[in-house]
């Protein structure tokens, strides 16, 4: 960590919140606080902040909204969620427009919420996209990425290889031995993968998965409209992408799109999957997987190999006592 | 009031048994007794027959021809041979026949077998100018006394027949009339008329219990389904209310949740705050006694235990400033829940009695303050609102009706818009406007928007019962609820009507407050 401190934007349209925030923070981060959203956006593209905290529900335009507009004006800020709305379509937005690092419920521990913008902080400090990866065109590569469906509908598999198009090879794996199979033989750029694979927990999945594939770019499709499962898949997972069922072919086209985007990205500057860094949960420990080193601080060890294949995807065949 | 079916069946059907009936007894009454004149009619011409063939040419022929030109006293004098009156008498007994006449063509009664009426004139006699000109009539009657061949009889039903007589040739030459007792024949038929009534009785019965069962049963279907529909109903309006309830729980929590988040993270930080102040605060107090125990400005203190503690607690001890900002803030936050509290309290009214004396704005502000909880961002409410008189209304229902108008408005606006929250007094009653500028509201869904059931959010939420219920409360209050629209300006408007004796608008409310804070 440079001497510098880190800077974080606090948004709330409640001072009481913000207040509150700045005395949570100041001692380690300089904090700056509005509750006004547009002059958050206005703040955060005319200086540079390492993190920024926005509450969703405020008058004039909503936190999705602003960590939006701050993502194209400032994309090296970290963004996190502060909301006591668990309302379902600020979820989605969060992911798909918002792409956030966190989200995190009203009201918060108070470790807790430091112990992210820490982490929010060294990850984003870790890698800076820059202006040239942004740009999806600036590179043209020869191989085709590798798409990995795991979903047990021939339909999906229709439709992803569809949105793919000639941009990308698909495989389609309908359970997750197949998947894990996949990933251990060939290079996969993104997995598309349904939410309830089996009986196992997709946010536990993807982070198991994460963990040893920090690059791997998740595009996660799910029936089940449930806030709390999608909240676990953003913090556990790190997913980059969600998209409701019924699958909108239009959606699925531009999110994985995005992903393939987001994969050469990373491809060219691999330290950007900091970013998307993934912790172990809770109850790893008990099943023998929560030792794995190299997770702290932050999975940032890991988070620098880019992804490849051969490895073993040795955490969930454990999890899964394969 | 609902139809009651079987009584209303059991109505119909008695009276048209009775009247089937009665029809059904009359009718066999009637054919059958002219079916008996008929019968008794032929007899009588056969009796005829007989009379004329044995007794015509040889008795009554020369008997007309005698008393041709006798006045009627003179022929009612003239001696009867017995001998006739035997002959008669033989032909006729044993048959039902009570009395015979002979007419001749003028109508002069020449013979009788009640003597007295020999020489009476039946020339006008409608029966006998039927006869006269060829063709028998007949009639029923009722006698209460007879004088009969055989002494006089009484209470009799007779039929008379008038029956001409055919010479030679066919030429008419006389007329008789022939009297029977059918009395006994008409006893039978009333004995079957009666049978046959008492037969269809049994039988309508019989066929109206089986109906009574099958419209019973029907009728119990009826009553159950409306009993269900009736359940259904009340249920679709529960969750349409729970629906309401729940946006309105959901948007509450919110509100909570705010101040409970920054109380929760600011009780933390004291805590810790005051952790760290422990120390520091020993040392002040001990430094105060020292002062005061000193007798000189300058006194030496042994840092002692102090210079590890300094060297190990680096963090910057907290401002007693901040920490009194922190608790300033949690009253604050106190003071928000407490409003809320007192908002709720207001809105649901449930600890005052159902009809109040209520100001429409209070109600119309405390509306406003629990919808904005729940209201998407972009939309501002601005409460323009007049002095009103307060009337005797619900104030429990009509904050729903208003809730359910100003959710409805903020659902209309997609992004950022504006819904204005109007009242206006008015000749002979309140106005209170709900207007929105929104995407509005095409004409034929306006036409249909009152109607219970009808919804343009299909399965997304809404029982399409929110306005329907909003205008039974508003019609309940005997006021109106009306709707104008364009793209861009929907309204929504509640006119009540105002007693006579109106109270007058409560002071110092009413001054148009923009509703962003």
């Amino acid at each position: 960590m440079t001497a510098v401190r880190p800077r974080v934007l606090c948004v709330d349209d409640d001072p009481g919140i913000v207040r509150s925030l700045t005395w949570l923070l100041r001692q380690e981060f300089d904090v700056v606080t509005t509750t006004d959203p547009t002059a958050a956006v206005a703040l955060a593209t005319r200086e540079r902040f390492d993190v920024v905290v926005s509450d969703q529900r405020m008058p004039v335009m909503t936190g999705v909204e602003v960590l939006r507009r701050i993502r194209e004006a400032a994309p090296a800020a970290m963004r996190i969620l502060l909301t006591g709305y668990s309302e379902l379509d600020a979820i989605f937005g969060s992911i798909n427009d918002g792409e956030v690092f966190r989200f995190v419920t009203k009201p918060w521990d108070n470790d807790e919420l430091r112990r992210i913008v820490r982490l929010a902080a060294s990850a984003g400090r870790a890698a800076v996209p820059d202006d040239a990866a942004s740009r999806p065109a600036a590179v043209r590569d020869d191989r085709r990425p590798r798409i990995l469906l795991v979903d047990d509908s021939v339909r999906t598999y229709d439709l992803v290889r569809e949105a793919a198009g000639d941009r990308a090879t698909v495989t389609h794996a309908r359970n997750l031995r197949e998947a894990i199979g996949v990933l251990e033989s060939d290079d996969v750029a993104v997995m598309v993968t349904e939410a309830g694979i089996g009986e196992m927990d997709a946010a536990r999945m993807i982070n198991l998965l994460k963990r040893e594939r920090p690059g791997l770019v998740t595009v996660v499709i799910t029936e089940a409209r449930d806030a709390d499962l999608v909240i676990r898949l953003i913090n556990h997972g790190q997913i980059y992408r969600f998209v409701p069922k019924p699958v909108r072919a239009g959606l699925l086209r531009l999110s994985i799109e995005a992903a393939l985007a987001r994969h050469r990205q990373l491809e060219r500057n691999p330290a950007l999957v900091s970013r998307h860094a993934v912790e172990p949960l809770g109850a790893d420990s008990r099943w023998g997987v929560g030792q794995v080193p190299a997770m702290a601080p932050a999975g940032l060890a890991v988070a620098r190999e880019p992804p490849r294949a051969g490895r073993p995807v040795s955490l969930l065949r454990r999890w899964l006592g394969w | 009031m609902r139809f009651q079916l079987v009584r209303y069946f059991t109505a119909t059907s008695l009276v048209a048994f009775i009247i089937v009936a009665v029809v059904l007894g009359y009718a066999y009454r009637e054919v059958s007794t002219r079916r008996l004149v008929e019968l008794q009619e032929a007899n009588h011409v056969t009796l005829t027959r007989q009379f004329a063939n044995t007794l015509w040419a040889g008795t009554f022929a020369p008997h007309v021809e005698a008393t041709a030109n006798l006045s009627k006293d003179a022929l009612a004098q003239a001696a009867v041979d017995a001998s006739l009156d035997a002959k008669i008498l033989g032909l006729m007994r044993g048959t039902s026949t009570f009395k015979v006449k002979v007419f001749d063509l003028a109508g002069r009664t020449v013979y009788s077998s009640e003597r007295k009426q020999i020489g009476e004139d039946k020339r006008a006699n409608a029966g006998f100018r039927s006869a006269r000109s060829g063709s028998p009539s007949s009639e029923l009657t009722h006698r209460d006394s007879f004088s009969a061949f055989e002494g006089v009889v009484e209470d009799r039903d007779l039929i008379s027949s008038y029956v001409p007589v055919a010479g030679p040739g066919g030429r008419i030459e006389g007329v008789f009339e022939i009297y029977s007792d059918v009395t006994p024949f008409l006893d039978a038929i009333e004995r079957t008329q009666w049978q046959v009534v008492g037969l269809v009785v049994i039988l309508l019965g019989a066929l109206y219990g089986a109906l009574y069962l099958i419209v019973r049963r029907a009728d119990g279907i009826l009553r159950r389904q409306e009993a269900e529909q009736e359940q259904a109903q009340q249920r679709v309006a529960q969750s349409e209310k729970m629906a309401g309830l729940g946006q309105m729980v959901a948007g509450v929590a919110h509100q909570l949740n705010t101040p409970i988040a920054f109380m929760k993270s600011n009780t933390g930080m004291m805590i810790e705050g005051l952790q760290q102040l422990d120390v520091p605060v020993r040392v002040g107090r001990g430094l105060i006694g020292i002062a005061r125990q000193a007798t000189t400005d300058d006194v030496q203190v042994g840092l002692g235990a102090l210079r590890p503690w300094a060297a190990t607690n680096t963090a910057p001890v907290p401002a007693i400033t901040d920490l009194k900002q922190m608790a300033e803030d949690m009253l604050g936050g106190l003071d928000q829940m407490s409003e809320l509290v007192v908002n709720l309290r207001e809105f649901t009214r449930l600890d005052r009695s159902r009809i109040a004396s209520f100001d429409l704005n209070r109600g119309l502000r405390n509306v406003i303050y629990i919808a904005r909880s729940s209201m998407p961002t972009g939309v501002t409410v601005v409460e323009d609102l007049e002095p009103l008189p307060s009337i005797a209304c619900n104030p429990s229902q009509l904050n729903q009706v208003f809730l359910n108008l100003v959710n409805n408005a903020a659902q209309a606006i997609e992004g950022t818009g504006t819904v204005v929250v109007r009242s206006r007094r008015e000749a002979g009653g309140l106005r209170v406007d709900v207007e929105d500028d929104g995407r509005g509201i095409p004409a034929e869904v306006r036409e249909r928007i009152f109607e219970p059931y009808f919804t343009t959010r299909g399965g997304a939420g809404g029982t399409g019962l929110g306005l329907s219920i909003a205008r039974d409360i508003v019609e309940a209050h005997g006021g109106r609820i009306t709707v104008t629209s364009v793209p861009g300006q929907t309204v929504f408007t509640v006119s009540l009507p105002l007693p006579a004796r109106a109270a007058e608008p409560a002071p110092g409310v009413g001054e148009a407050v923009p509703a962003g804070a």
